[in-house]
């Protein structure tokens, strides 16, 4: 019996010591599960979430603080195409690019987290922030354009879910 | 023999729970894919954009993958323009994926070109694990259409100022004309009349998204104003009365509507414009549409 578990203890200290030395040299195995189902906009629209499509379409008409002509002319573009009035234009602009700059912030500091631990920092806490992101910026465009821009500007960011894809689970 | 293999089930059980361990690492992918086209800001150009953004949660939070890294991509080619993968930093694998990539064609009005697009994270050790793609034509966005309202203006008045509504898209800021569908017929004519007896379009262009330049709803523009001024309509039913021609006379102006891209104008809709002068009282209803079927007013 002693001479079972001395096999077993053996077997089981190597199992336990194998990956340290590989994880050294080697990227380390781990299992991709199967992706979360995705909802298509231009399936189901009404299953993408507001706060998804609002956060993905400001990310697309945002510009950082440096942007150059190229990018502030692809936003000026993409904001005609709303249909806005050049104070709504110019009012939704300033909001966007605030937004892309809190936005870069809160992904920056989550992935410095993440690279530096080595391990994944709770991702319901930057999710979280990134909601409260959307919300605010949402209650500063209510409080900036006007009824009939703001109208606008709703009805076609909700025109936009049928160009998402989104996992059903995660947003 | 029985309580040997108990032990080894239990440490294997405790060497498969610690924590750091690769191999007991789970990820599930959750990155959002969304894309789009329309007109570019200048010329004749189109825009399209792909972007892929999300992370991948990871079973148990503590894990630690060395070594193994994530890479959002977009493709994002209309007509060989942007025919390139542009991707993102190769990052953790449970860091945050951000990806935009945007083209600008130079496109001729009326012509569709072909759009492949494609939003995919990579990882290093897994391959693809995340993969979206489509394709579609693409083509510069031109007004369908439009409608009619007729609206009053004492200013104005008798002529009846008309505000017209694009349709097909956002136009607001971009410029459109009225060109002439050729001489019109003017039925109040007579020999000697200050007014045309072919009368045709001015030639008037209005800039999109507003109105007697003030700020306008969305795709509006205006005045477009038709009919008689006073002084031509008191002629007609003075002048031209005496002159034999009948209250009610009815004139007719062809009127195409034309949307400017940069170095070509492109015509969207053709309009008649009637205008019908009655006396007495000196009154005028004009009507702006297609057909002469759309909106009509006084003022």
């Amino acid at each position: 019996m002693h001479r079972a578990l001395l096999v077993a203890l053996g077997v089981a200290f190597s199992l336990w010591i194998a990956p340290l030395g590989k994880a050294q040299n080697a990227a380390t195995p781990h299992q991709h599960a199967s992706a979360s189902p995705m909802i298509d906009g231009a399936v189901h629209p009404e299953l993408i979430p507001d706060s998804a499509a609002y956060r993905l379409y400001f990310l697309s008409i945002s510009t950082s603080l440096n942007a150059n002509d190229a990018e502030r002319n692809r936003q000026r573009a993409r904001i005609r195409m709303i249909g806005l009035s050049d104070s709504d234009a110019q009012a939704l602009a300033v909001v966007m690019n605030d937004f892309k700059m809190k936005y870069v912030a809160l992904v920056v500091e989550y992935n410095q987290a993440a690279a530096a631990h080595g391990a994944a920092p709770d991702i319901s806490v930057l999710r979280e922030q990134l909601g409260e992101l959307v919300r605010t910026s949402r209650d500063t465009l209510k409080a900036h354009l006007s009824v009939q821009g703001l109208t606008q500007f709703d009805a076609f960011v909700q025109s936009e879910k049928q160009h998402m894809k989104v996992p059903a689970e995660g947003q | 023999m029985r309580r040997a293999a108990l032990y080894l089930a239990l440490l294997l059980c405790a060497t498969s729970f610690r924590p750091g361990r690769a191999q007991d690492c789970e990820m599930i992918p959750a990155y959002s894919m969304y894309f789009g086209a329309g007109n570019g800001s200048s010329g004749n150009s189109i825009l399209t954009f792909v972007e892929v953004e999300g992370y991948a949660n990871i079973y148990p939070t503590d894990c630690a993958l060395e070594g193994v890294t994530h890479q959002g991509s977009a493709y994002n080619d209309v007509d060989g323009v942007g025919n390139y993968w542009e991707s993102g930093s190769a990052v953790c694998p449970s860091c945050y994926v951000y990806v935009l990539d945007y083209q600008t064609l130079q496109a001729t009005p009326g012509v569709s070109y072909p759009w492949n697009y494609q939003a995919k994270v990579v990882c290093s050790q897994a391959g693809t694990i995340f993969n979206e793609a489509g394709q579609q034509k693409v083509s510069l966005v031109l007004p369908t259409g439009e409608t009619s309202e007729a609206t009053t203006n004492g200013a104005l008045a008798p002529e009846v100022p008309f505000i017209a509504t694009l349709e097909g898209g956002s136009f607001n800021g971009h410029q459109v004309q009225e060109s002439s569908g050729g001489p019109g017929v003017n039925n109040c004519y007579w020999s000697g009349a200050p007014i045309p007896q072919y009368p045709v379009v001015q030639g008037t262009s209005w800039t999109v998204g507003t109105v007697n330049n003030q700020a306008a709803g969305a795709n509006q523009y205006g005045y477009d104003t038709i009919g008689w001024n006073a002084y031509d309509l008191n002629a007609i039913a003075t002048t031209g009365a005496a002159q034999g021609i009948k209250s009610g006379c009815v004139t007719e102006i062809y009127q195409f509507m034309e949307y400017w891209f940069p170095g070509v104008w492109d015509m969207y809709k053709y309009n008649l414009l009637t205008f019908t002068a009655t006396w007495p009282p000196q009154e005028q209803e004009s009507c702006r549409d297609e057909a002469g079927q759309g909106e009509c007013g006084s003022n």
